[in-house]
């Protein structure tokens, strides 16, 4: 059995993972184009999968409750993802493509960290989830890079985008309470490590094309975000829960 | 008239009034790339179809999602159709033979039999 430190940061990952899962499915249909509602509706599958994948660990090996029953009974107090993956004004693109290519690049280099996890059961997912993770950084990019090369409106689409969004970055980071122990056990990364290294590459892959985002600086100094990792979370969680589990809240105990 | 959907995100998007219309111009026509799939290492690629794209990168994100995503894919080519040459479907009589000429056609030669009693001599004891 893991310790409740770790399997509370092991939530936070599965969450994060699946909320913006669920946004990126949200998409199907309405993407701005046919082939890109089918990569949305691809990297969402990949995305709920990986979390379906911890919430399993998290039911084996620290005594949670199985995964349908974790995801769709819990109120949004209960969720430990960050405010940055909840974030939507459903109606933006742009938006969208930069929670996507924000998030994959952190998630990306915590991934690479987790490979060498003392905890067997996490480094084997850790990677697995790798290659998927290759080709969703590699499609964010490819449409951060065509859009930003692109008209000067769609660039300035993204730069508004990014300034939105930029409260929420240090949130990607927020860290669970306990995180020095588990990285003094060689369980996890350090997420201010995580975020030196995410800005760094995120800002090299951005810079070329003009678009900007806040210093490091800046980003460790915005706390205004933080708090989902205890639950405190923006109005955008519960709406979404509420209309994720409509279905279960009518026939809770229908099989699929 | 405003579009009300069953589907709430929809109706979140705020469209506008139905009786909008979006011109659309030559701008807005994404080019075709051929799509080339490769199902194991130093297969030969085999074309599988066509995506719409604005350019190579996008064509191959496009690409992997219609055609990488089922089954075994180990590479994939994508090539802006305009850069394909090709000859004329008008042009199609040129593949033809005349029957007094089957001499040329592979099938026309008969080495059933040949490998047959080969086959057989090998397995005969000497």
């Amino acid at each position: 059995m893991m310790t409740p430190t770790l399997a509370l940061y092991i939530n936070k990952i599965a969450d994060d993972l699946f909320i913006l899962g669920h946004r990126h499915s949200e998409w199907i249909g309405i993407g701005p184009t046919l082939e890109e509602d089918i990569a949305f509706g691809s990297l969402a599958q990949d995305k709920v999968g990986q979390s379906l994948n911890l919430y399993q660990l998290l039911n084996k090996e620290a005594g949670y409750v199985e995964p349908d029953a974790f995801v769709y009974t819990r109120t949004a107090d209960a969720w430990r993802c960050c405010q940055f993956v909840e974030q939507t004004s459903h109606k933006d693109y742009a938006e969208a493509l930069m929670i996507h290519f924000m998030y994959d690049h952190a998630h990306a280099l915590r991934l690479e960290g987790l490979t060498t996890s003392s905890n067997v059961s996490l480094s084997n997912l850790a990677k697995k989830f790798k290659s998927e993770i290759k080709y969703h950084t590699f499609h964010a990019n490819t449409w951060v890079k065509s859009l930003a090369e692109g008209s000067l409106e769609a660039k300035q689409r993204l730069q508004a985008a990014l300034n939105g969004l930029a409260p929420y970055i240090s949130s990607l980071f927020e860290p669970v309470e306990g995180e020095e122990t588990l990285v003094a056990e060689g369980l996890v990364p350090y997420e201010q490590l995580v975020m030196q290294q995410w800005h760094q590459q995120v800002t090299e892959l951005i810079q070329p094309f003009g678009l900007e985002i806040p210093t490091l600086v800046e980003i460790k100094a915005s706390t205004e975000a933080i708090g989902g990792r205890t639950g405190q979370h923006t109005e955008h969680l519960a709406p979404m829960l509420h209309e994720l589990t409509e279905v279960h809240r009518i026939a809770p105990n229908a099989s699929w | 008239m405003k579009n009300v959907s069953l589907d709430p995100r929809f109706n979140r998007l705020d469209l506008p009034e139905s009786s909008h219309k979006t011109e659309l111009t030559t701008q807005d026509a994404f080019e075709t790339y051929e799509v080339f799939h490769q199902k194991k290492s130093g297969a030969q690629h085999s074309h599988v179809g066509i995506v719409h794209a604005p350019n190579p990168e996008l064509a191959l994100v496009f690409a992997k999602e219609q055609f990488g995503r089922r089954g075994a894919t180990t590479s994939l080519w994508v090539v802006r159709s305009s850069e394909i040459f090709g000859t004329l479907p008008e042009d199609s009589d040129i593949f033809d033979s005349t029957p007094e000429k089957l001499h040329r056609e592979a099938s026309e030669y008969k080495s059933r039999e040949k490998i047959e009693q080969y086959t057989k001599e090998q397995a005969e004891p000497k």
